[in-house]
């Protein structure tokens, strides 16, 4: 058990993630608002962890600068060994590309796309796809339960049925990590069960890291371990 | 509170899409700029006009006779309606200047002695006409602007068998000629080639021992009417004299070609407005819907909260009241730029003095009403849809499957193209929303449309210009100072360099049918084998053996109510005569008519006489022309090709109002990309966020947004030529009503100076979206939630 704020120590496992002395602070009509102080954090490969918060604590932000789609004032985030602070908007593309996989609350499915495509969407940013990569495709739809429904478009699936196309996509590509921010946020409670235990099941079977921010406290029983974020800092919960 | 708030709102909303909704501005302000610009340069030129006709006097009425003795010229003003009334001599002549060169002119004989108020003119430099200096004389502004000539020059002039050398006194301006005189062959102002001189009667008497008349100028009291002074001048006038033609005030040469040339741009430039506005309205329509449907979820939830429509729609009208009047800002000065440069280049092709150039009041309030409702209505139409809705309707949002069961078939077949995310995405989105997809296509398709119709329009009217005269086989027309007998030809047929030498004769006459009488004047031509080409609409053309036929000019047709088959009366000198109406023509000359020569002689009882020639040339056509005007009794000498190039430069005035017109449909095409661009992309945002977030980098990104800017180009620009070939035909039917047949020219030159500029302006106008997706933050981006 560490103070406050520290480095947890990991389980043994090599780091998917490893971060240290984060900070961030937004512009505010009083000057800068620090949002993350000085946080630091470890997730082992095929951990599954979970940060608690109210609105506005900057689990977000946190979720976000490990995706690549933020950068911190200052301290570094390393994901499988790569100080990703260092990347350019290319690498750092590169990175979301291969080594992350994105799920959130609103889903963010692309409403001209199916299911199907939405999935395959998450192969093709470097380019075009093959027949094998359409297959993947169809097998993590099956993973997730949603055979027979790879060719409605999210506006004809349920919130439960778009959240898990969300879910497949971003396992689709073996990620090493999958940042989930609220990802039963907008799902009735049994839905939402039901969503988590895929989430973590597949997660847990494909060998990613699940880094998940929510405020519903609880989440804590689908993952390892869990934190709180207060002040801008981590609590071991 | 709740109208603050709302109003609050409006504001704040038109705050954030102020480019796009300045772009609709721009795009009604130019339509204004154009409608008002033009119209109120045409009516400056007609007050400009009317301004000399009245500070000068101008005749009401000429009375052309055969020359007589002045004491022969019966007295006019106990007549009622006249007012004064004043001979002269008006002789066609011939001025040698001094560096060789040699101009037909008119010489006026003006009667100093019993010197009216009539045609007063304005002596711009120099000194005004004396008795005591018979030989200085006047010359009017064009020709002297023209040939450089200035007072204390001096030239030699040859009217019929006489030669006069004579001194510049000075250079007038007369109301009688406001815009470059006629050729005589033909109804083109021609700055320079035509001369006037003012001179003392005098100077033609002293050689004749009597004052030598064959011109009554004639003004009228106010509120006589025209018709029935004119008659009764004309009765008196036959007591004495041999008539042979009077003219009018608005069937003289100045007044006349204003009239019809102008006229015709007032019924052009309404063709070009329509078309121009039917772009502006419909992409202005589909921005403003965008923009609207935009809220529409907001408007939903001010419902739900019990907003009454009546106040969402008064708060939506301040921001169409800002589009309003930001419009007119914009138009104001695009008023004033097109006023400017087409009142200044009209009366510079003219010769027309300079014209005081204003915004016509009428038109701008016009304008003013039109943006007015204009905007009324492409705010107020897609607002009243979205309220007729329920609140929740209107808080749920767009269905994302819209278009119907074939708008899912195309959406599932595009499916083939899923693994090229360049070009399946673009189309996916486009497939996605066809109603918004059309519109944008249409929109794109309509402002192209517009520019190519107006080019193909230009075109074609430069292009028949250039073929009609192509359709001539003369190269040089010879007008001569006296008629001619036909067998006083020899002479010229003998000049080096003639190939072909054709006689006409040329005379004015009244046509009458149907109880309407109108002025005509009628050209004898040898039937069936004339050097010059008539363009025959309606009937058939002369043909060898033909006599006492006539073919009309179709607007001379239709002030007659005259059609093929229909016996026309010709009166000449008082002789009355009748013609069968075998054909109606295409022409620029107003009045025009032609007929067998014969018949013509016969008409005017100038039997064998011809006054003047076509002549065809082998070799070098200028310098057969040089050696003509050289020839005795020559008045005046036209190259054909000049004239054509006259004919095109006039025309250019109907060409740069068209160009205008061109230049600003692209700027309109450009705004409506940019906006469309705009509001698709940034619409779409959050999905490029989407994109961005699963790891495609910035270019993959750039290139599917550019594709689907491309691809809606070019599917436009394909839509354009078919927008482009209906907009023209009506654009060109107006033109061919207006001045003379055009025929239609589409040519592939007129659609790459249209396409390959819109496919470079296709990328340039998606880069501003470009740049905002690519540099927003991505968290900002992904934050784009939906209500409810």
């Amino acid at each position: 058990m560490s103070a406050q704020g520290k480095v947890i120590e990991a389980t043994g496992l090599a780091s998917a993630i490893r971060i240290e002395a984060l900070n961030k602070s937004y512009p505010g009509p009083e000057g800068p608002q620090p949002v993350l102080r000085d946080l630091s954090l470890d997730v082992a490969q095929g951990e599954s962890v979970a940060i608690l918060g109210v609105s506005g604590t900057g689990k977000s932000t946190l979720l976000n600068i490990i995706g690549g789609i933020d950068a911190p004032d200052s301290g570094s985030v390393c994901v499988d060994g790569d100080d990703i602070g260092s990347f350019n908007s290319n690498r750092l593309a590169d990175y979301r590309a291969r080594k992350v996989g994105f799920i959130f609350q609103f889903y963010n499915l692309i409403a001209a796309l199916t299911a199907f495509e939405n999935v395959l969407t998450a192969l093709q940013a470097n380019g075009s796809t093959s027949a094998a990569d359409e297959r993947r495709c169809i097998d993590m739809l099956h993973a997730v339960g949603l055979t027979e429904k790879q060719d409605k478009f999210p506006s004809q699936l349920s919130g439960g049925e778009q959240q898990r196309v969300a879910i497949a996509r971003a396992l689709v590509k073996d990620s090493a990590i999958v940042l989930a921010d609220e990802p039963t946020g907008n799902l009735d409670p049994h839905t939402a069960e039901t969503v988590m235990e895929l989430l973590v099941n597949v997660t847990r079977a494909a060998g990613a890291s699940l880094v998940m921010v929510t405020h519903d406290p609880h989440m804590r029983t689908f993952v390892d371990r869990i934190y709180a974020l207060r002040d801008g800092r981590l609590e071991r919960g | 509170m709740k109208r603050s708030m709302t109003l609050a709102w409006a504001h704040r909303q038109a705050w954030s899409m102020r480019y796009r909704l300045l772009g609709v501005a721009v795009i009604l302000g130019i339509a204004f700029g154009i409608f008002v610009g033009v119209y109120s340069a045409i009516a400056s030129l007609y007050q400009t006009r009317d301004h000399y006709y009245d500070l000068l006097n101008v005749d009401d009425l000429e009375l052309r006779f055969i020359p007589t003795d002045q004491s022969n010229v019966p007295n006019f003003t106990d007549i009622a309606g006249v007012s004064e009334a004043e001979s002269r001599l008006v002789s066609p002549g011939q001025i040698t200047l001094a560096d060789g060169s040699r101009h037909a002119t008119a010489v006026v004989g003006e009667d100093l002695k019993h010197r009216t108020d009539i045609n007063r003119l304005q002596v711009l430099s120099g000194a005004p006409l004396s008795r005591d200096k018979p030989d200085a004389v006047l010359v009017d502004r064009n020709f002297a602007r023209y040939h450089h000539v200035k007072p204390g020059d001096r030239f030699s002039l040859a009217m019929g068998n006489a030669k006069y050398s004579l001194t510049v006194a000075g250079i007038a301006l007369s109301p009688e000629h406001l815009i470059a005189p006629a050729n005589p062959n033909f109804f083109v102002p021609v700055k320079g080639s035509v001369g006037v001189v003012f001179a003392p009667l005098k100077l033609i008497s002293d050689r004749m021992n009597f004052p030598l008349v064959d011109s009554e100028v004639l003004t009228f009291s106010k509120g006589a009417d025209p018709h029935t002074v004119e008659n009764e001048v004309r009765k008196r006038a036959s007591t004495r004299l041999d008539v042979q033609s009077s003219t009018l005030l608005p069937h003289q040469f100045s007044y006349l070609f204003m009239k019809v040339d102008l006229g015709a741009f007032q019924l052009f430039v309404p063709a070009v407005i329509v078309v121009f506005l039917l772009a502006t309205v419909t992409v202005g329509l589909f921005l403003i819907a965008r923009w609207i449907a935009a809220q529409k979820q907001t408007l939903g939830v001010f419902m739900a909260l019990g907003f009454h429509r009546r106040r969402l729609i008064a708060a939506q009208l301040y921001p169409a009241l800002l589009i309003a009047l930001a419009a007119i800002v914009v138009g104001i000065p695009v008023a004033y730029l097109v006023l400017a440069d087409f009142g200044r280049s009209y009366s510079n092709a003219l010769g027309f003095p300079k014209p005081f150039t204003h915004l016509d009041p009428l038109h701008l309030g016009m304008g003013i009403a039109g943006v007015l409702a204009i905007v009324a209505l492409i705010c107020l139409w897609p607002l009243s849809a979205i309220l007729r809705l329920t609140p929740q309707d209107a808080v749920r949002g767009d269905s994302p499957q819209s278009g119907g069961r074939a708008g899912g078939v195309v959406m599932r077949a595009l499916g083939v193209l899923r693994r090229w995310p360049t070009v399946f995405y673009p189309l996916r989105s486009l497939a996605r929303v066809p109603g918004v997809a059309a519109t944008t296509l249409i929109s794109v398709g309509l402002a192209l449309g517009v520019s190519l119709s107006y080019l193909v329009a230009t075109d074609s009217f430069n292009h028949t210009i250039a073929q009609n005269f192509n359709l001539d086989r003369w190269n040089v027309a010879v007008g001569f100072l006296v008629p001619l007998w036909e067998d006083e030809l020899g002479p010229y047929r003998k000049i080096s360099g003639v190939n072909q030498l054709e006689g006409y004769l040329r005379g004015a006459m009244r046509a009458e049918h149907a109880g309407t009488q109108q002025p005509a004047l009628v050209t004898g031509v040898p039937p069936g084998r004339s050097m010059h080409h008539i363009t025959i609409t309606d009937g058939r053309g002369l043909k060898e053996r033909d006599k006492n036929v006539i073919l009309l000019e179709h607007k001379l047709a239709h002030q007659l109510n005259a059609k093929p088959g229909d016996t026309l009366g010709l009166e000449s000198q008082g002789h009355r005569y009748s013609a069968t109406v075998i054909g109606i023509f295409s022409g620029t000359i107003p009045g025009a008519a032609y007929a067998p020569l014969a018949s013509v002689q016969h008409w005017l009882r100038m039997d064998g006489q011809v006054t003047g020639v076509l002549v065809k040339t082998h070799g070098h056509a200028a310098s057969v022309a040089k050696a003509l005007r050289a020839a005795p009794r020559v008045g005046s000498v036209t190259l054909k090709n000049q004239l054509s190039a006259k004919v095109q430069e006039i025309s250019s005035e109907a060409s740069s109002i068209i160009y205008v017109a061109t230049a600003f449909s692209i700027a309109v095409t450009l705004i409506i990309l940019l906006a469309s661009t705009s509001f698709t992309v940034l619409g779409r945002r959050h999905e490029y966020g989407v994109l961005r977030t699963l790891g495609f980098r910035n270019r993959a990104v750039g290139r599917i947004l550019m594709t689907e800017v491309t691809l809606v180009g070019v599917f436009g620009l394909l839509l354009s030529t078919l927008f482009a070939y209906g907009m023209a035909t009506f654009l060109i039917g107006r033109l061919s009503q207006a001045w003379f047949e055009v025929i239609p020219s589409f040519t592939w030159w007129n659609f790459a100076l249209i396409g390959v500029p819109a496919l470079v302006l296709f990328p340039i106008a998606a880069l501003p979206s470009l740049r905002a997706v690519l540099r927003t933050r991505l968290s900002l981006m992904l934050r784009d939630r939906r209500i409810g």
